[in-house]
């Protein structure tokens, strides 16, 4: 019996309290030979890539390619997370020999090593501005309480995303947009832009918050929330691309370099 | 002594009801699963009961009741809630006796409720081992009931008969080793003297079987392994020894067939999921549905719907028995709606393949042939680099009841409209650990699933009606009289639909999924209907 809610079933949806990774005790990986990383590696296909993907830039659960995890990063800790899970998420102890579990930490430290090699070349500090000014980012997303509302919070998306997956969201946002489990959820892309016709004819703009079988609620420009009975409205038009623009063209090579250091910096906790 | 013999008489005699529907009591409630065979024989006639998973033999999930019917279903209004001391996804169908709720609360507890109020008179705590071997979470499906007791099965894979009015636990028998990967959510059924139940572990390297248990002593009448021993017929259709952790479990509740003698059950997905190499053959009795004999577990015949299955399309639907026409010829038939994409109408007297067409978009098989073998698409079997196929991992449906209604003739099935990748990958068995042999991947360039409700001409196949919905269902459908069919969503919306015609009629939403179907019985003589929703069983009435 499998089912896709059961493949969340190992979700590793870091959300619950931090533990300070300078507090973990350092601990040397006993196996990190290149046959442990091959097996690690193959226990990640077989057991992890269900809810992290494949590439473990994640699915259900979070990107796996990032430098840093929010529930620790020292090897005693992903020892933990992988051998006993995390409580109150979907990420569930495991049943690895000590061994196996080892040559999984060594799996997960060289994707971090992958990550690192896409070094952050920008200057966090540039890239606030860049954040605020020339992209204008602030004026649809929030952080730390100040912004606008009509994408997500960003606040700690640093935990979330490796530093290639926020360029790509800079860069290319159709093509990332919508696949996250943060975007996607029970078939509801979240921040999608949406086209309502009411019943007058009157039309209505503004980004997906929510949608089930019955209703839609969304926010539209003006950051006013909106609940729809589907059955009242004469259509629903979604958009073809994301709602946010590229900053292909807009932004240099050096302001994305800096954009990107000033995101993976964010990491409320 | 005598005095008191008297007035528990008397008060015997007020209270007492019996399983008809009409109750004769005055105030109080009579707590008694004094439930016999005869009764749980004729309980689709017994409306005013919910008595067995599927509320009787055939498993129609169709109830006679019809004072909510498609003219007043809007003024369905909340009667109560209970709610359980469980995180864990809620999966339970009630069972409803005298007035007595019987209900399950993951993970493995079982608790006797008032109907009247949902005030409970007793909960029964299942202790459960540190660790279980469940893939797809800590849930129950229910019990059966038999004179005066309910039968409930644990996730570390016991039977456990407790006292119907207390609680108190009567026998409790080890089915099967936990740490080995089994474990029970079935909800058993009580058959004769014998209570029947399935297994899980299908994603644990299991060998499959179907228990009967006397009900009196918890002793092990039979078993019925689902995958043959060495000299079995069908154990050549396991290359090596893959037939000792080749899956097949049993883990919804079947049918029952009285005149026959026949129980029906679906079996699961062949083991590991995703890599047949290490299976050669077509895997039996895997994916397929079985028929045994209810005294001796010897089966009479079987059919396999997916052969050699590579895509975890477990064949646990529930097997709908009615005796209808087909061919211009009266049978006893049986509809399968099949987490392989086909519908299917068997004989269920032999297993003779009649009918097998699409009821959901199918790529990996053109159409069934005229042996009820799938004729297969080339290069459908998960790769190493991902096949993508439709249905998905979850099939067209999945464990979720299906519905038939007399009075409409028409098969209710909730499906699934939604690929994914299926990936091969290395299957190495280790006992107690997850044995899958690839994974699955959602596929997300396909345009977002659906799901809907679908109402089948039975004989044909073909769609009467549909109801769509934006996101796939985890409920099954409860029919009534009333014309009514009541089912749910993964967003929490309990619904009602005309029978006939698919029209919406009615929808509350109760702020959880619904992973479960709805059933319906009388309290104080009025028709309630009961689902579970998140965390809560939620109950209904006209105002």
């Amino acid at each position: 019996m499998r089912n896709t809610n059961l493949l969340a079933a190992g979700l590793l949806i870091l959300v619950l309290t931090h533990e300070s990774p300078a507090q973990e005790p350092i601990t040397r990986n006993p196996y990190t030979s290149a046959a442990d990383l091959k097996n690690g590696a193959r226990n990640f296909r077989n057991h992890c890539a269900i809810c992290h993907a494949l590439d473990a830039t994640g699915e259900s659960g979070p990107d796996l390619t990032r430098s840093e995890y929010r529930h620790g990063n020292s090897n005693s800790a992903l020892f933990r997370i992988v051998s006993q899970g995390i409580t109150g998420t979907s990420m569930a102890a495991h049943r690895f020999s000590d061994r196996e579990v080892w040559q999984l930490v060594a799996y997960l430290r060289s994707l971090d090593r992958r990550s690192a090699s896409e070094k952050l070349r920008g200057d966090p500090a540039k890239g606030k501005v860049v954040f605020e000014e020339q992209g204008d980012c602030s004026r649809c997303h929030m952080v730390d309480g100040r912004g606008g509302r009509l994408g997500p919070d960003l606040s700690d998306v640093g935990w979330k995303r490796s530093a290639g997956n926020l360029r790509e969201s800079v860069l290319e946002p159709s093509a990332e947009i919508g696949n996250t489990s943060e975007t996607f959820v029970d078939g509801t892309r979240r921040y999608w832009p949406v086209t309502l016709t009411l019943a007058d004819g009157a039309s209505v703009q503004g980004v997906v918050l929510n949608e089930d079988s019955y209703s839609i609620q969304v926010i539209d420009e003006e950051e006013r929330l909106l609940s729809y009975t589907k059955k009242l409205l004469k259509e629903v038009r979604r958009g073809q691309v994301s709602a946010m623009p590229t900053f292909q063209d807009d932004l240099t090579d050096a302001e994305v370099d800096d954009l990107v250091a000033y995101l993976a910096s964010l990491k409320r906790k | 002594m005598k005095r008191h013999s008297a007035i528990w008489l008397v008060l015997l005699l007020a209270v007492a009801c019996t399983p008809d529907g009409t109750v004769s009591r005055q105030d109080a409630t009579v707590l008694s699963g004094e439930v016999t065979h005869d009764e749980l024989l004729t309980a689709d006639q017994l409306p005013g009961h919910w008595l067995t998973y599927s509320g009787g033999y055939r498993s129609w999930r169709y109830s006679r009741l019809d004072q909510v019917d498609t003219t007043n279903v809007h003024r369905l209004s909340l009667d109560w809630v209970f709610q359980f001391k469980s995180l864990e996804k809620v999966e339970t169908t009630p069972l409803v006796v005298n007035d007595v709720m019987y209900v399950t609360q993951p993970p493995s507890d079982a608790i006797a409720l008032d109907a009247r109020t949902g005030r409970p008179f007793w909960e029964y705590r299942h202790k459960l081992p540190e660790r279980v071997s469940v893939c797809c979470g800590q849930v129950n499906r229910g019990m059966a009931v038999l004179n005066g007791r309910v039968y409930l099965g644990t996730l570390d894979a016991q039977l456990v008969a407790l006292d119907a009015k207390t609680g108190a636990v009567v026998w409790k028998a080890k089915v099967a080793e936990y740490s080995e990967g089994y474990s029970i959510t079935v909800a058993p059924l009580a058959v004769k003297d014998k209570i029947i139940v399935g297994i899980s572990g299908g994603e644990y390297g299991i060998r499959g079987f179907l228990d009967a248990y006397d009900a009196a002593t918890g002793e092990r009448a039979w078993r019925f392994y689902t995958i043959p021993g060495p000299g079995e017929p069908g154990n050549e259709t396991w290359s090596g020894d893959s037939w000792k952790q080749g899956g097949a479990p049993t883990w919804i509740t079947g049918s029952y067939d009285p005149e026959l003698d026949l129980i029906y059950w679906g079996t699961g997905n062949p083991a590991p999921d995703w890599n047949g190499d290490v299976r050669l053959g077509d895997n039996l009795y895997a994916s397929s549905v079985v028929a045994v004999e209810a005294d001796t577990g010897k089966m009479r015949w079987y059919f396999q719907f997916t052969p050699h299955d590579v895509h975890d399309w477990d064949s646990v639907q529930i097997p709908v028995l009615v005796d209808g026409e087909f061919g211009g010829e009266q049978r006893k038939l049986m509809y399968f709606a099949n987490r392989n994409g086909f519908y299917y109408v068997l004989d269920r007297t032999s297993g003779e393949y009649l009918l097998g067409k699409k009821y959901v978009k199918v790529t990996w098989a053109e159409r069934i042939d005229e042996n009820g073998r799938p004729v297969r698409v080339p290069n459908m079997e998960p790769t190493e680099e991902g096949t993508l196929v439709y249905p998905g991992v979850q099939g067209g449906t999945n464990w979720y009841s299906p519905s038939y209604s007399p009075r409409t003739d028409l098969f209710y099935v909730p499906v699934w409209e939604l690929p994914n990748y299926f990936y091969k990958g290395e299957a190495d068995y280790t006992p107690g650990l997850p044995y899958w042999g690839g994974l699955v991947q959602g596929a997300s360039e396909e345009p977002p699933g659906r799901g809907a409700i679908r109402a089948l001409v039975p004989g044909t196949g073909e769609l009467k009606w549909e109801y769509p919905l934006l996101t796939v269902p985890w409920s099954g459908v409860l029919t009534t009289a009333g014309d009514l069919a009541f089912s749910g969503t993964t967003d929490g919306q309990f619904f009602a639909l005309d029978a006939r015609t698919g029209e919406e009629l009615w929808v509350a939403q109760l702020g959880g999924m619904i992973a479960t179907s709805a059933i319906t019985y009388l309290n104080q003589g009025k028709q309630h209907l009961a689902i579970t929703a998140g965390t809560s069983l939620f109950t209904f009435e006209l105002d």
